[in-house]
């Protein structure tokens, strides 16, 4: 075993779809948080970047680096890493809960114990630990045929169990959901039976209005806040929703073209929208560009999932298979979630826009992504491979 | 590819994620499209309201000011400057000290130790320190105050809140120990010993450090605070300042004292010593007062944005002051002004101003003095509207006061030159004690009696009926006739005279020895002359000429703009209150004798016209209508309504009345008060010879005057059908006494203003609203609106 293998490799294929894409958003990014840092009251002013937007574009090509390291290995490697990595991911998600460790290492922000003071930057071990659970159920799961019984389905949603529950903990409910489809994705695609797949989503469907009791105050009034939005009370306009109300005002204010670059800097300047270089930076995106805009922008994360279910499609390696699908769904719920937050249609969860936000973590993680996405596309099929997934429907 | 996909199970579960994918992925797609595109002008209209800053600059009220210009109400402009509690503590100057060295060190600040931290700021500390003690310096320089003054009050304002805090925390500490006793979890995230991390709200909130400051202090403030947002200017040093405005409305003869000089008195009352009287609560029955809060329509009356899209910078916000009652209240809009207007457009800097526009001042037609001399009159320490043996009212308890009002009417120009009603109320009742004054329904002291309670007009109405019935050519002024103490000398208990009174039954014609003229039965008030002069008129035409001299909902009436007017009834909209229940509803005209009919309606019948001529019957009116009327009668019929408002611009009404009869009314009102016989004479105040006394005693001052005694129609039954005596609080069958007169110079043929007075439930007129009525022409002189002997 090498752990950097090119023999079998190829340069065409669907991976370049999402290397593509994904470069755009995040460069895309790069210019949104710069708009966001609302500097551009002079001309020279408006000529130099924004540290913030400068950091992301170091953090680019971090994460462009970390894309390059998770594309070589292959998925031998990968799959001897995937248990050790979720070993890893769950103690570094202990290690954030845990009351002794000294607050100069594990520092929360607004309440949240997610981030490890490692200097340098900060990590956020759930960004790490959303690709390690992937690796680990795409190698559980990969020659199995257990998981096609009820009680097979019991491992896998231990495996889930886990992490979710110590990422609640911090609490980050928003990411912690994350796990939940993915895990729901892998299954699917590795021939778990619809009937089982279709009652345990109804369960949990019906068992989701029980579990209102178990969230924080601030995660109630969210939904609250999300029901007076639908109901058209203004009442939360000041305090519970008036980040989403501002964030909608901001991301509407676009209209169909959006506004040119000063006067888009000036609207999210002087609407004081919170987190706009964060989880809003939708709406940063939508008050410039429009309507148009969001569109490329969806457009966008429509290719990379476009580019990584293809590559899952011609992928014959079942790990490989279904670690594409995995983040893929991840992928693809973070970006709905994120957009569906900011256009008042979800509750406000705290989940980043990939590629996009600013963020180290986010950033190196999303390029891990995507280069382990890339990493599988690059690899021709083995010429004689072993079916996978492959049962009576 | 798709078919090939649907050939194997993973590909087709492949397709299922997709198609769940691309259906997940619909729902942005719809809400952008939602949002910008339905919902865009509207989303994009609120952020552009975002770049613009709009700063409203205050207004002051206008004035109110009386005839001579004096002051009756205006703003005292005063500020308080807060800071806050930051700044004040000095720990302002360690946050922003270690902002600034955490920015600087951003790189390496995390790597620091907690001593080289304090080391970094402790550095940045003395420039943020030197600002703020220079900027104190600076507060205090503008302020006029001295540096020790400042830091003086920072000390009580420091020692106040940490006391506060501490209580506060102390509390929060056991009521956190009482719930971890009970075993509950706490809801915060705090742990017991660490209660006084958390500032209470003063810790963080702005505090008063100067008050009361005047506003040239404000100004230059504020230009300094407008300095400090642009580059270069002179600017304050001092952050986190907040000028609050203080201002109150003042009304500078609110409370005045009053030398009344007693030599013109009744004897009893007579002195040669003056007495200091104090008037508290001088006009304000005119004046009104302020609120301190709008109420909700205001707010719809005058929004921010009118219908037509335009703003009204006179839109009233949540802490505005407004007018609440009298000229304060019905000349808002002109007394309020308009704020000034700073549009900034935070993008590119624009900036659009508009000063504010003062509100005007409203000059009232009332003289401010006058107004307090005749209402210490009418105070009890002046002995004039207190019930007095010579009063001969034997229904009335010695020594009552007893509720009273004035008008003094110009006859040349309709100005209400005072208009007085007792008993009243003073502002500081209003906010110390309000049920003093809304629920007092004993004295009704928010009642102003001269305009909106209807008494009946009794005798006064004798020279006005005579000029009707002459202008209409139903009574010739040359024929005389005989009183036979009853108009139907068959029917003697009906349309009796009052000199007709057993065991005598007496006559005018017997005492006059002729038959009456129409001065003399106006000199001695013959009921008999005007029971015959309301005959001919007839029902019909006494109603309209009731109305022609200002009495009835149908007649030109003043727009005082001072509360509730009674428009007076003539005809059968009013019936004498003769209620088993005795009941008191609704507003002044439901308290009063009178009040409107539950009959259907009706036509005057004969008899009741010939009540009507003399003043009684279903008629009722105010002091301000009799006053108006007796002006009018001075001016031949030409009527000027009468006014308030010095801008009001002047009505008239011309009735053409015959000048005949108003020469012989005026003559016969002159007997009135100037023959020994005349009703309005003489008062005899112990009961003999040697105590009769002229009721007119100014001297160089020609005056015209009637008394009436009116009968007040209480005759209130209780429950068993016995009349009652008390309603209300009012003496049951007591009569309203009335002097109404019109006086001038004694050189000039003619009158220059009228008077009306009326003591409710007083008795005689002559007894008692005349020696009144007399002080108050004694007022007159002496505020000069009638000049002794003067050419006017």
């Amino acid at each position: 075993m090498r752990l950097v293998n090119l023999r079998d490799t190829t340069v065409l294929h669907f991976g370049w779809l999402c290397l593509a894409s994904g470069l755009a958003l995040s460069l895309l990014g790069v210019y949104a948080i710069d708009l966001g840092a609302h500097q551009a009251e002079s001309e020279t002013a408006a000529r130099t970047i924004a540290p913030l937007a400068l950091k992301q574009l170091v953090f680019l090509g971090v994460g462009l680096l970390a894309a390059a390291v998770a594309a070589a290995p292959d998925s031998k490697f990968l799959r001897m890493i995937a248990w050790p990595s979720l070993a890893v991911s769950i103690a570094l998600l202990v290690l954030l809960l845990l009351p002794f460790v000294p607050s100069w290492l594990v520092t929360p922000r607004n309440g949240v114990r997610g981030w490890i003071d490692l200097g340098v930057f900060d990590l956020q071990p759930v960004e790490l630990a959303k690709i390690a659970f992937v690796l680990a159920s795409a190698e559980y799961l990969r020659h199995r045929t257990n998981h096609r019984t009820l009680l097979g389905l019991l491992p896998p949603a231990f495996i889930t169990f886990v992490p979710v529950s110590l990422i609640y903990l911090q609490p980050d409910l928003g990411a912690a959901l994350l796990f939940i489809p993915a895990i729901f994705a892998i299954l699917v695609a590795s021939g778990a039976r619809l009937k089982h797949m279709a009652a345990v989503v109804l369960i949990g469907l019906m068992a989701a209005p029980a579990s209102y009791p178990l969230l924080h105050e601030y995660q109630k009034q969210r939904i609250i806040g999300l029901i007076q939005q639908f109901r058209g009370v203004h009442s939360g306009a000041d305090d519970i929703n008036y980040q989403a109300y501002t964030a909608q005002t901001v991301a509407g204010s676009g209209g169909l073209s959006g506004y040119s670059d000063s006067k888009a800097r000036a609207i999210v300047k002087y609407a004081s929208l919170p987190e706009r270089q964060n989880d809003m930076i939708f709406a940063v995106i939508l008050s410039r560009f429009g309507f148009i805009g969001g569109m490329v922008v969806i457009g966008l994360y429509m290719l990379w999932l476009l580019g990584a279910m293809l590559t899952a499609a011609i992928c014959k390696d079942p790990f490989g298979r279904l670690v594409v699908v995995g983040l893929s769904m991840i992928m693809a719920v973070t970006a709905a979630v994120n957009m569906g937050m900011v256009l008042g249609v979800l509750p406000i969860v705290g989940l980043a826009l990939p590629f996009v936000s600013s963020g180290g973590s986010s950033m190196v993680s999303v390029w891990i992504t995507t280069g382990l996405v890339f990493g599988i596309a690059m690899r021709r099929a083995p010429r004689l491979v072993r079916p996978a997934f492959e049962f009576d429907d | 590819m798709a078919v090939s996909l649907a050939e194997s199970m993973y590909g087709r579960r492949l397709l299922l994620l997709a198609s769940i994918i691309c259906a997940g992925m619909i729902v942005p797609i719809v809400a952008v499209g939602r949002i910008t595109l339905y919902k865009g002008e509207q989303l994009r209209q609120a952020a552009e309201d975002n770049l613009v800053s709009t700063i409203w600059l205050p207004t002051s009220r206008g004035r109110l000011l009386d005839r001579k210009d004096r002051v009756l109400a205006s703003d005292r402009p005063s500020f308080d400057i807060a800071v806050d509690y930051p700044v004040i503590t000095g720990q302002w100057a360690f946050s922003q000290a270690a902002r600034r060295a955490r920015r600087a060190n951003r790189e390496i600040w995390k790597s620091l130790s907690t001593v080289q931290r304090e080391a970094l700021v402790q550095a940045e500390l003395p420039a943020f320190t030197e600002r703020l003690e220079s900027g104190w310096r600076q507060l205090a320089s503008i302020a006029g105050v001295t540096l020790d003054d400042v830091e003086e009050r920072k000390s009580a304002i420091t020692a106040d809140v940490a006391r506060q805090a501490a209580n506060v925390w102390e509390r929060q500490r056991l009521a956190m120990q009482r719930e971890l006793e009970r075993g509950r979890e706490l809801l915060e995230d705090v742990s017991l010993s660490e209660v006084d991390v958390r500032p209470i709200r003063e810790q963080t909130s702005p505090h008063v450090i100067l008050s009361g400051v005047d506003d040239r202090v404000i100004f230059e403030l504020r230009s300094l605070l407008a300095g400090s947002k642009l580059e270069g200017g002179p600017a304050l040093s001092l952050p986190g300042v907040t000028i609050i405005d203080t201002s109150t409305r003042q009304y500078p003869f609110d409370h005045t004292t009053v030398t009344v000089n007693r030599s013109g008195f009744p004897g009893p009352l007579r002195s040669s010593r003056p007495i200091e009287v104090d008037v508290a609560g001088n006009s304000i029955h005119l004046i009104g007062w302020m609120r301190q809060r709008p109420f909700r329509e205001d707010l719809d009356r005058r929004p921010k944005v009118r219908a037509d899209g335009t703003l009204d910078r006179g839109y009233y916000q949540e802490t505005d002051a407004v007018g609440s009652s009298g000229l304060e209240s019905s000349a808002e809009d002109d007394l309020r002004g308009l704020r000034g207007l700073q549009i900034e457009q935070l993008d590119t800097g624009g900036v659009v101003s508009e000063p504010p526009t003062p509100g005007k001042d409203v000059k009232l037609t009332i003289d401010a003095e006058l107004q307090a001399r005749i209402a210490a009159l009418m105070e009890r320490e002046s002995g004039l509207t207190v019930v007095q043996a010579w009063h001969k009212n034997k229904a009335a308890v010695p020594g009552d006061h007893l509720k009273s009002a004035v008008v003094v009417l110009s006859v040349d120009t309709g100005d209400i030159l005072a208009m007085v009603s007792t008993p009243g109320f003073t502002r500081q009742q209003l906010s110390d004690d309000p049920d003093s004054v809304f629920k007092n329904d004993t004295d009704l002291p928010l009642l102003n009696r001269a305009i909106a309670r209807p008494y009946p007009p009794g005798s006064i109405v004798k020279p006005l009926m005579l000029a009707a019935a002459a202008t209409e050519g139903v009574f010739d002024i040359n024929s005389r006739i005989d009183c036979t103490g009853h108009l139907f000398p068959g029917q003697k208990d009906r349309f009796r005279c009052w000199i007709a009174k057993p065991p005598i039954n007496s006559t005018h014609t017997i005492a006059l020895g002729h038959h009456l003229d129409a001065s003399e039965a106006i000199m001695v008030s013959c009921n008999i002359f005007f029971y015959t002069i309301g005959q001919k008129l007839g029902p019909e035409r006494i109603v309209r000429w009731y109305e022609a001299f200002g009495c009835g909902p149908n007649a030109v009436r003043p727009r005082l703009g001072v509360g509730d007017q009674f428009t007076g009834v003539a005809g059968p909209q009013v019936k004498t209150v003769e209620s088993d229940e005795a009941e008191m509803v609704g507003t002044d005209l439901a308290r009063s004798p009178v009040r409107p009919s539950a009959e259907p309606r009706r036509g005057v019948s004969p008899s009741e016209a010939i009540l009507m001529g003399i003043g009684q019957g279903p008629v009722a009116w105010t002091p301000l209508h009799a006053a108006d009327a007796y002006a009018t009668l001075a001016k031949y019929g030409q009527r000027i309504v009468p006014r308030m408002r010095f801008d009001e611009p002047a009505r008239t009404v011309n009735l053409n009345l015959d000048r005949g009869a108003v020469d012989m009314a005026l003559l016969g009102l002159e007997w009135s008060v100037g023959q020994e016989m005349g009703t309005g004479h003489h008062i005899v105040v112990d009961g003999t010879r040697a105590g009769k006394e002229p009721t007119f005693n100014v001297p160089g001052i020609r005056v015209w005057g009637k008394s009436g005694t009116a009968d007040s129609g209480l005759k209130a039954k209780d429950a068993e059908g016995n009349f009652i005596r008390e309603l209300s609080g009012l003496p049951a069958s007591i009569d309203h006494s009335w002097f109404v007169v019109l006086a001038g110079p004694e050189s000039t043929g003619r009158p220059t203003v009228a008077v009306a007075v009326i003591v409710e439930n007083g008795g005689s007129g002559g007894r008692v609203a005349g020696p009144l009525c007399n002080q108050v022409l004694r007022a007159l002189v002496d505020e000069q609106y009638l000049v002794p002997g003067a050419q006017q």
